[in-house]
């Protein structure tokens, strides 16, 4: 009992000095395993942070792959709890949430700037191709923005049916669609322009329910096709990087 | 107001409730607020948060701008002592570090020449007759390195289950299988044509890629799935 205590109480100081160096210094002189000891400390966990910590990353390998890592997979590093387990995850998560600013409410786009901004966001750190559908009111409300299956733009092609029951499920007057594309290019595709042609047809300005853009997104620049207006969005997006 | 033992089961409830509804889906549906609480949990035990990150909300404006204020601006608001400050700034500091980090090591191996340049240099840390495995993700960048299982004496099959696993836990994209020789020959042995085949057959299939085996010689090296030999001159080095 005595020897427990001790070593809790040696585990909290080393927490404190761990704490109190990055409040001084910043993280520049830290090594892998000291940061991940350090965000460790704000879990629960009964072993040594150190010692955790050097076997997760002798496990993953970087401390991007184990914030990569899903949960079944924390959990069956040997010392490592649930709390920590979830705080994990959830520092995995904060980039997107804060770059994307999910908690705002009332989005609405004014201007084609603004709207290929919000993808370029809505399509930060994304892996693969993927289209994703705004629906919008009379003012340009964003009402419901539906995101269609990972990988299907470029392989199953886009579902017209699906757009079709979104647009009659939310009521919507206007719409957006866009996709992202992995690497450099922003060209829009023979088949990125027939679906736009296709769609405005379907939807045309004078309609009741009308396409307004087809966005492509690709890193933190953003393609209009029908007007053809390029941007770029960088300011929020380099939150995490000097 | 004092916090009851009731006080207390009560936050805990509502504690697990919020961490339930972050495992079942994620952060997409929760306010600003709200994640700010799931962070505070950590710093601030067994009391009632949600006034915290509400608090923290009004004064910054977004959760992007909390975690980007520095620690005296964030300890001045109420209810945020200096432990749940030093928290909430090392949150953006941690994901920085983590950019830099990966910026600064990343070694690209595409080919078989990327991974012959950058093996030498680490040539004389390899056990001579083990067999290794560099791990690389979709951009190329390598992961990791390691062993595989001694060539001579771990069966084909368990060598191919260790690589498995190697790649599954670090999502790896591709590999590179390779060892260290020290005579002068660097033509294969008929363990490495025998791992070799297997590993290949084993992933030609699969989403995975080997790129090479490559047996690494002290001036010369070998490419088993090129079929051709190399030299390393000092210049390379």
């Amino acid at each position: 009992m005595k020897a427990y205590k001790a070593e809790t109480a040696e585990r909290k100081e080393q927490a404190a000095q761990l704490r109190d160096r990055f409040a001084r210094e910043g993280l520049d002189s830290f090594t892998e395993t000291q940061v991940l000891a350090l965000l460790l400390t704000y879990g629960k966990t009964t072993v040594d942070e150190y010692t955790l910590a050097s076997a997760m990353l002798e496990h993953f390998g970087t401390l991007k792959k184990i914030l990569s890592a899903d949960y079944e997979q924390l959990m069956s590093i040997e010392g490592l709890d649930r709390i920590s387990a979830i705080l994990i995850k959830i520092m995995s998560m904060i980039p997107r949430y804060a770059v994307k600013d999910l908690g705002k409410k009332n989005i609405r786009f004014s201007n084609s700037d603004e709207a290929g901004e919000y993808f370029v966001r809505e399509y930060y750190g994304e892996r693969h191709e993927r289209l994703t559908m705004a629906a919008l009111d009379e003012k340009y409300r964003l009402i419901r923005l539906a995101s269609f299956d990972e990988g299907t733009y470029d392989v199953c092609r886009i579902s017209y049916q699906k757009i079709a029951d979104i647009l009659h499920e939310t009521g919507a007057r206007y719409f957006i669609i866009a996709h992202n594309h992995i690497g450099e290019a922003l060209e829009a595709s023979i088949y990125d322009k027939d679906v736009t042609d296709k769609l405005m047809k379907m939807y045309p300005r004078d309609n009741t329910i009308s396409l307004v853009e087809h966005y492509i997104v690709c890193q933190n620049k953003w393609r209009a096709i029908i007007s053809g207006k390029t941007g770029e969005a960088a300011e929020n997006l380099s939150l995490f990087t000097d | 107001m004092m916090s009851s033992p009731n006080n207390g089961k009560l936050h805990e409830g509502h504690r697990e409730r919020l961490r339930k509804r972050f495992c079942n889906s994620g952060l997409d549906d929760f306010e600003p607020h709200e994640v700010l609480e799931l962070l505070l949990f950590h710093t601030i035990p067994r009391s009632n948060v949600n006034e915290h990150g509400h608090n923290l909300i009004n004064r910054f404006g977004s959760l992007k701008n909390v975690i980007s204020a520095d620690i005296g601006e964030l300890g001045t608001v109420k209810g945020i002592g200096s432990q749940s400050a030093v928290f909430l700034s090392f949150i953006k500091e941690f994901h920085k570090y983590i950019a830099k980090h990966e910026k600064e090591n990343s070694i690209i191996i595409s080919d078989t020449e990327t991974a012959v340049g950058y093996l030498y240099g680490i040539r004389q840390k390899l056990k001579p007759g083990i067999l290794y495995a560099a791990v690389i993700d979709d951009n190329k960048r390598l992961i990791k390195i390691e062993s595989i299982g001694d060539l001579m004496e771990t069966d084909p099959k368990t060598l191919r289950m260790t690589a498995d696993d190697l790649i599954y836990r670090t999502h790896a994209n591709s590999f590179v299988l390779f060892r260290r020789n020290d005579g002068v020959m660097v033509h294969p042995r008929h363990h490495d044509l025998i791992s070799c085949n297997n590993m290949r057959n084993a992933y030609m299939a699969s989403q995975f890629c080997l790129l090479d085996y490559v047996i690494l010689g002290e001036h010369n090296w070998y490419s088993m799935i090129e079929r051709r030999e190399g030299e390393m001159n000092n210049e390379s080095l």
